[in-house]
């Protein structure tokens, strides 16, 4: 197994050498521009021609599978009809019989990884199959933020993006095209700002690892290994050949629009935002939280916080019905724009919730997807998970992306979903 | 710096010195009534409960010799005092005032009984009865189906007489009593020996157990800790470290941390004048517990450091196209860019430079490496000094200092200014507070208090204090509680005035110097506006949107602020069982977990069930929860922990306000219990729980309970905690759950320092103000001293 896994990769790393070289890119250029990089891996993915890319979704709020999941032959219900109205029922594979690691309120740390102390999907992906990329992860949401972040590694929350002007900052950081690339002020030709920023920054950071006990030295660790990755730039031209039109409309990004306010346009926001990461090749890894762990955000069409939605006292679930189908309306957006994008070829989108049916915070039927994937993935149909929990989804998609033969993965479930495969 | 804490902290002394208190009177009385240790005028006092104390072993001495107690209650001096009658108006009178006092007033029979037995002797021999009947309490056999059977059997033999009772899920607490009714096995026994009225003999031994195992699966009061030995549930307590202080000298970690964006943006205010929004481009800030903290927020990739840098620029740029206006300098020359290393340098990095670092950057400002362009210079001086580790990161990190200690370091006067201005101004080091770090002032305790006393006067620290209570409680999002409009009309104003409210309080209790722990909680007086005024009631409010002081009984503190009752509260009517649990997790910092996955499945069905029961008028709240809550799987946060606690506050409405009435027309019954006082939650489901509780009658007696009574040492530790956590990051409310993630990697003398810090802080509440222990976290040993921990 060990050295199938070294194969996959290596395979990987020559096809993506041969991409480079067939460009007539210096090494130190792809390295420096995150653009030009970014061109590359984009092209030796679509010579590999298998999924390479991952987009994970959050949904608060969990579903009632009986007015949640299609039937057999994908006639949509109350609460999943935004597949159908944004074209995409076909493009999903409906997953039934799902479980969590932990369900309810006050769990977010259990959406994307295991638990607490796991290491989450997104970041798995950004450590295996988006190594390379410009941007290992980006790990956006929308009223995520009120509790641990669901993005983590090992004992470590990464907290999750919900401005969309810092999302956005991130892909314009990774594009080269800010920070210490130009001199500010007057210009001059015996100084190259980032290399005095770099030197100082790097000096100053060396002066203070043996002042410090483990857990901290590596928040210092991550800092240098950022200023080393910016340093190898320092120097080189930024300039990418001039005869890439297609990534051209990615080297000058421009900040999404949204109409609407509040959750909705925030929400709406990332996804676009994640999906113009993905589709300027910025990372291989991207991840939308819809909501935080406490359902105490407002969703368009219910006066009152989410969670209220769920407990109210009507039998025939009015309220529910009219959030759930909202936010399963932003998963199908997210993979309608995805589709718009190209990205179904080589992206595998997987959705998950924090419970099943909202009111009793129940632990069963929870809402789940993947979608994407080419024809990797079996699409248009439903699987029963048998109870198994969503590292078994993770699990099952990692391998299908491969990233499962990467030296740096670590196995997030011993279990996978069957029939998902294509 | 003040005595410190040794030993362990008062609120599990108390928890062992109160234990198994409240079934006293089923000791002495025979017929006895639902444990109640403490009534509520004395439940609000700070002195143990009624009956406490006390040596059983000196007790039985007496009991047998020096008082002749056997010579009268012969045999039964064991404890079980069977033949006492219920009705006799003097076991009535022990009922009533508790068999210590009754045993001090009354016995031995006869004139002047205190000169041949005292109140030691009494609360002797009440110890030594309480524990006679502990030791004799029957341990009933655990069937996990007798239930089952006990319903078959329920059906065919009771439910012709009884199907109300067990529609409403109650037997009458005065008819139990009458018949001597409070635990499992009484229940049995009178089963066995007269149910069925008809015909008594048809159900005995094994099928009055299994009916008595039944009806205990939906009844919920009386409670009596011996039910809970009947119990299948196991408990979901979690295993706890004990709060240990065993450290000389508490050490915190060396460490870093990053600005969050506010901070970041603070401080360019403040050092330059920059206003511009920036902070989406700094890494997102993390939390910790309830708070905004940094502690574990990283540069986890060059894309993060790209953006650091884009902000630095930004502001470096800003400054070039102002002539660097913020300098003062006049004109950009060599005296500028000297000006520049001396002053403004300093600031930035927030200590004196190093020599490397003053060679390196003087080079640039002064032109050297710029042609001769000062103003170049200084800009991308700025630029690497705003992106630099040593302005991003908080330093925390000290130097050595021998006396000490091998392996310890001392924060520098440096750290300590920019520990004191980020905890209690979000933002820089500056005016005296930097002079005073500049000329090494800050390693004297008194100079580091007089600092914070002086920074705590700022508008910044009211405005932290403003927002920290509900960064604490959650409570702004009362603005979002939905409220039935055909009941109260349009609310969102008065919510809005609420939040505001707690606020006032908050700062007024935290910063003014004459208030009290006890103001954090104690009814008295809170701050409205009229409209505020008007809803609650009180006459003399505010004029019209000025929040003002105004006395009242029924308001005052954070329990009784509307925000948290009204936040805390459904539609129409309170939620007692969120109104318990966030008394639970947020005053008094205890572990309560969440609802477990499906556990609302229960309720739905008992409310399809109950619809009856529900919909009468005559039901009341109370009622209605007590119902929907009870079974088995329920019980075991719901008997004890919650729903006698939220019970408490029924005499306060869904928007906070006082009453006596329900919508419906109904008394209000606000008679409350608080079990688990102290830091450990005791679960139902526990056999071996500690089954300690006091008793209230409404919520102003909860809140002085929490003020200065029972609870107070569990809320004043919660709050001690609460604000350590704001300021370092490292959550101490999680120490003692060895489950806790965040710190259980933690090293044990680390710990163990961080506890007797927060001893420290609670001593300060115990004999000074909130204030006081805000100006004396600077003085922390654990703050000012540090070692780097290896976790």
């Amino acid at each position: 197994m060990r050295i199938q896994y070294k194969d996959k990769f290596d395979k990987q790393r020559r096809n993506f050498i041969k991409t480079v070289t067939a460009a007539g890119i210096s090494p130190s250029l792809m390295r420096s521009c995150g653009m030009v990089g970014a061109m590359m891996m984009g092209r030796s993915a679509e010579a590999a021609g298998a999924p390479n890319k991952s987009l994970a979704i959050y949904v608060a709020g969990g579903a009632v599978s009986e007015l949640w999941l299609p039937s057999s032959n994908l006639a949509m219900k109350p609460m999943s009809k935004g597949f159908e109205t944004h074209g995409v029922k076909n493009d999903i594979h409906y997953l039934t019989n799902g479980t969590l690691t932990g369900a309810g309120h006050g769990q977010m740390f259990h959406r994307f990884a295991g638990g607490y102390s796991e290491t989450s999907f997104d970041v798995m992906m950004g450590k295996t199959i988006s190594a390379d990329f410009p941007l290992q992860f980006l790990n956006v949401g929308a009223e995520s933020s009120s509790g641990e972040s669901p993005t983590r590694e090992n004992n470590r929350g990464i907290a999750t993006i919900d401005d969309p002007r810092a999302a956005f900052s991130r892909l314009t950081s990774a594009l080269g095209s800010s920070g210490g690339t130009t001199s500010p002020g007057s210009t001059s030709d015996t100084l190259n700002p980032k290399r005095f920023y770099v030197d100082r920054h790097k000096e100053a950071i060396q002066a203070l690892f043996g002042k410090l006990g483990q857990h901290e030295r590596e928040k210092l660790e991550s800092h240098l290994a950022a200023i080393e990755q910016i340093e190898a730039t320092v120097g080189t031209t930024t300039s990418p050949p001039a005869n890439q039109a297609p990534v051209q409309a990615c080297g000058n990004l421009s900040m999404p629009s949204s109409s609407g306010s509040g959750f909705d346009s925030t929400a709406k926001l990332q996804i676009d935002i994640a999906v113009l990461a993905l589709s300027c090749n910025l990372t291989a890894s991207a991840s939308i939280a819809f909501g935080d762990d406490n359902n105490k955000f407002y969703v368009p069409g219910y006066n009152g916080p989410l969670h209220d939605s769920h407990h109210c006292c009507e039998l025939d679930r009015t309220n529910y019905t009219i959030t759930a189908a909202y936010m399963f309306g932003l998963a199908a957006l997210t993979v309608k724009k995805a589709k718009e994008a190209g990205l179904l070829e080589s992206t595998i989108i997987t959705q998950v919730s924090d419970m099943g049916d909202g009111k009793d915070h129940l632990n069963s039927n929870v809402p789940m997807f993947i979608a994407g994937g080419g024809g990797a993935v079996q699409t248009g149909k439903i699987s029963d998970m048998g109870g198994k929990n969503q590292t078994a989804m993770y699990e099952t998609v990692a391998r299908i992306l491969g990233a499962d033969q990467h030296p740096a993965y670590k196995t997030l479930s011993s279990s996978t979903v069957s029939g998902v495969a294509g | 710096m003040y005595a410190k804490f040794k030993h362990a902290p008062p609120a599990r002394a108390l928890k062992l010195g109160v234990g198994l208190l409240f079934s006293f009177y089923l000791v002495a009385c025979g017929t006895p009534t639902p444990g109640s240790s403490s009534n509520s005028s004395s439940s609000s006092s700070t002195s143990l409960p009624n009956g406490s104390g006390g040596d059983p072993i000196l007790g039985e001495n007496r009991f047998f010799g020096g008082a002749n107690c056997i010579s009268c209650h012969g045999s039964n001096g064991n404890g079980t005092f069977a033949n006492l009658d219920v009705d006799n108006l003097l076991v009535q009178e022990a009922i009533q005032i508790g068999v210590e006092e009754y045993i001090y007033l009354r016995m031995p029979l006869g004139a002047s009984p205190q000169t041949q037995c005292d109140r030691a002797c009494a609360k002797d021999i009440a110890a030594y009865l309480r524990r006679q009947r502990d030791q004799a309490v029957d341990q009933p056999v655990v069937d996990g189906t007798a239930h089952l059977r006990g319903e078959v059997e329920f059906d065919n033999r009771c439910a012709s007489c009884h199907s109300d009772e067990r529609l409403t899920g109650l037997f009458s607490e005065a008819s139990l009593r009458t018949k001597g009714i409070f635990r499992r096995s009484q229940l049995q026994d009178y089963i066995d020996i007269a149910m069925p009225a008809s015909d008594p003999s048809s159900c005995t031994g094994t099928c009055a157990s299994d009916v008595a195992a039944y009806i205990i699966t939906w009844h919920v009061l009386p409670i009596d800790p011996a039910v809970a030995l009947d119990k299948v549930q196991g408990g979901t307590d979690r295993p706890l470290r004990s709060q240990q202080c065993t450290q000389s000298t508490s050490y915190g970690d060396r460490s870093l941390r990053l600005l969050t964006p506010e901070e970041y943006q603070n401080t360019v205010k403040d050092l330059f004048g920059y206003t511009v929004d920036i902070g989406f481009l700094l890494p997102v800030a993390g939390h910790k517990g309830s708070f905004t903290n940094n502690s574990d927020t990283w540069v986890n990739s060059s894309v993060e450091y790209s953006s650091i840098i884009q902000a630095a620029e930004k502001i470096a740029q800003w400054s070039a196209d102002n002539n660097f206006n913020w300098a003062g300098c006049g004109s950009l020359d060599q005296n500028c860019a000297s000006r520049f290393m001396s002053q403004f340098a300093p600031m930035i990095f927030r200590r004196a430079l190093t020599d490397a670092e003053k060679t390196s950057y003087t080079a640039l400002v002064s032109g050297q490496m710029t042609d001769g362009d000062i103003k170049q210079g200084l800009t991308v001086a700025l630029g690497a000094m705003l992106s630099s580790p040593q302005f991003l990161y908080r330093h925390e990190i000290g130097e050595q200092n021998n006396g000490l200690g091998s392996g310890a370091y001392e924060l520098t006067s440096y750290e300590v200014a920019a520990f004191l201005s980020y905890t209690f101004t979000r933002s820089t080091p500056t005016g005296a507070l930097w002079q005073a770090a500049q000329s090494d002032r800050l390693r004297d305790p008194a100079r580091i208090r007089s600092e914070a006393s002086t920074l705590l006067n700022s508008p910044a620290a009211q405005n932290i204090m403003d927002q920290l209570v509900h960064d604490w409680l959650k409570t702004d999002a009362v603005t979002g509680a939905p409220k039935d409009p055909d009941l109260f009309g349009n609310v969102e104003a008065i919510k809005r005035d609420m939040v505001m409210e707690l606020s006032r309080v908050f700062r007024n209790v935290m910063l003014n110097p004459e208030e009290r722990f006890s103001s954090l909680y104690a009814p008295g007086k809170t701050f409205v506006n009229s409209n505020l005024a008007n809803h609650y009631g009180l006459s003399g409010g505010g004029t019209g949107n000025n929040f003002t002081q105004v006395n009242s009984n029924e308001r005052g503190g954070i329990l009784l602020s509307g925000a948290f009752l009204t936040y805390h509260g459904d539609f129409k009517e309170p939620s007692p069982i969120r109104r318990a649990a966030y008394i639970r997790r947020n005053l008094l910092c205890q572990f309560m977990p969440p609802p477990p996955a499906g556990v609302n499945i229960e309720r739905s069905n008992k409310a399809g069930e109950l619809g009856a029961f529900l919909g009468d008028p005559q039901t009341t709240n109370r009622m209605a929860f007590h119902r929907l809550t009870e079974g088995p799987v329920c019980l075991e946060c719901h008997a004890e922990l919650i729903n006698p606690l939220g019970f408490g506050l029924e005499d306060y409405d869904t928007l906070g306000r006082f009453r006596f009435t329900d919508a419906k027309g109904n008394s209000i019954n606000a008679r409350g219990r608080l079990f688990s006082p102290f830091t450990d939650l005791q679960f139902y489901g526990d056999p071996e729980r500690d089954t300690t509780f006091y008793d209230f009658e409404g919520g102003r007696e909860l809140a002085q309970m929490l003020a200065t009574g029972e609870a107070a040492p569990t809320a004043k530790a919660c709050l001690a905690m609460q604000l350590y956590n704001y300021a370092t990051g490292v959550l101490v409310d999680s120490i003692t759950d060895s489950d806790s993630a965040s710190t259980a990697n933690l090293e044990a003398a680390e710990r163990d320092g961080y506890n007797c810090d927060v001893q420290d802080m609670v001593d300060v509440l115990d004999t000074q103000s909130p204030r006081d222990m805000l100006e004396s976290m600077g003085t922390l040993e654990s703050i000012r001293y540090r070692r780097a921990w290896n976790h």
